[in-house]
């Protein structure tokens, strides 16, 4: 029973140091670029969002900001769409997203993000991905030409995920780190 | 003295503290009010500064409307529409620069490639219009390989210790710069085929330079 015990600390402390050697550790100033990387994609995100929305955007460009946009978000990530004249909140997965938001019934369309930070810092996960929330505000006005318009701002949250990968590049392998953006959350709609 | 006098004069007292007490919070109620009103005219101001910044059609210099940005900001107001029109005001700020910076380098008589890509990277920021910038993107990649050309962006550097964003290409790379409207890379090394085009471009953020 004794020895059963002793092999068992033992494969616990392995199963423990291959996890820590498994974990990058780095510096407050690597993080600080990884940080200011997340932000940097968010405030990506923000001018994709204006040109998709923006009527005077070509559609040719309009699809191609799509899919650039689109790369930015982790797989099935969804998008919260509300209104100050309901009470629910909308999801959609981030192509319906864009794709309605190239549509929108307006003849013009302003839409500003303001206010980007981290409410909650990136925080390494047990599985080796950092994850944090950035918080942004939005200004959307939409106005038809006959006079109708409609404006709010939103509170959102946007969940970040970044995990270091690797990728060949003539011949060499290069290690990165790759930012994905999750779901984004409606959290305060107001006039 | 009697309990009585004693009793009429405590009520005195008491009405004497009551009105002190009242008009102590009446004041603090007009300080308040005050605030709020020149909390209020400051936000008017600030907008009413920054507005004339962005609806600006030529007549400021940017030294003038860093002068007004420095204004509006002193007003201190914390009003949600004033701080997204400081960050428009800095946008516009920052690509002024960008274009007067690249209008103000000295060429020299044989730029290096790495000047010409610096000064395509400015131009394509400061373009009029997307056919403007698609052009000079056109223009710009005959400079490369081919448009699949990998770029690596340099986000933090210690010795021979670097970390990298994701990988792009140069195609979409002049395309970010375009619908960005911001060059936040810096050159920082490349690699020529035989013909003398690049086949590999590393860029550094700026804030690592």
């Amino acid at each position: 029973m004794h020895i059963m015990r002793k092999y068992i600390f033992t494969i616990m402390a392995l199963c423990c140091l291959s996890v820590l050697q498994g974990q990058d550790v780095i510096s407050p100033e690597r993080k600080q670029a990884i940080d200011s990387l997340a932000l940097e994609k968010v405030r990506d995100l923000s001018r994709y969002i204006s040109i998709i929305g923006n009527k005077d955007t070509p559609f040719s460009e309009a699809n191609r900001v799509i899919d650039r946009a689109e790369e930015l978000f982790a797989d099935a990530s969804e998008i919260g769409v509300s209104s100050i004249n309901r009470s629910d909140i909308n999801y959609y997965v981030v192509k319906e997203y864009f794709k309605r938001l190239m549509a929108l019934n307006y003849d013009r369309v302003t839409i500003k993000w303001f206010n980007i930070q981290y409410i909650s810092d990136l925080e390494l996960q047990p599985d080796g991905r950092y994850v944090g929330v950035i918080t942004i505000y939005q200004r959307f006005e939409g106005i038809t030409d006959d006079g109708l318009r409609y404006m709010d701002t939103t509170k959102k949250d946007i969940t970040i995920y970044v995990e270091r990968k690797q990728t060949q590049i003539g011949g060499r392998l290069i290690g990165f780190w790759d930012v994905m953006l999750g779901d984004i959350r409606v959290t305060e709609t107001s006039t | 003295m009697n309990s009585t006098t004693m009793n009429k004069h405590n009520w005195l007292i008491f009405c004497l503290i009551l009105i002190i007490v009242g008009a102590g919070c009446k004041n603090q109620q007009k300080i308040a009010e005050e605030a709020a009103n020149v909390k209020a005219e400051n936000t008017v101001q600030a907008k009413s500064i920054l507005n004339s910044i962005l609806n600006d059609d030529g007549q400021l210099t940017t030294a003038e409307k860093e002068k007004k940005l420095r204004e509006a900001r002193a007003l201190n107001s914390d009003d949600p529409e004033v701080q997204y029109l400081i960050s428009q005001v800095e946008k516009m700020l920052d690509r002024e620069r960008e274009a007067q910076r690249v209008a103000q380098e000295p060429r020299s008589p044989d730029p290096t490639l790495e000047d010409t890509l610096s000064d395509l990277f400015g131009k394509i920021v400061a373009a009029e219009n997307t056919t403007a910038a698609n052009n000079m993107i056109e223009e710009g990649l005959t400079m490369f390989s081919s448009p699949q050309v990998p770029v690596l962006i340099i986000i933090s550097k210690s010795g021979t210790m670097k970390d990298y964003d994701e990988p792009t290409t140069i195609l979409r790379y002049l395309n970010y710069l375009k619908d960005q409207q911001t060059s936040p890379n810096l050159v920082h090394d490349l690699v020529k085929d035989g013909d003398g085009k690049i086949n590999e471009l590393e860029l550094i953020k700026k804030s690592n330079r």
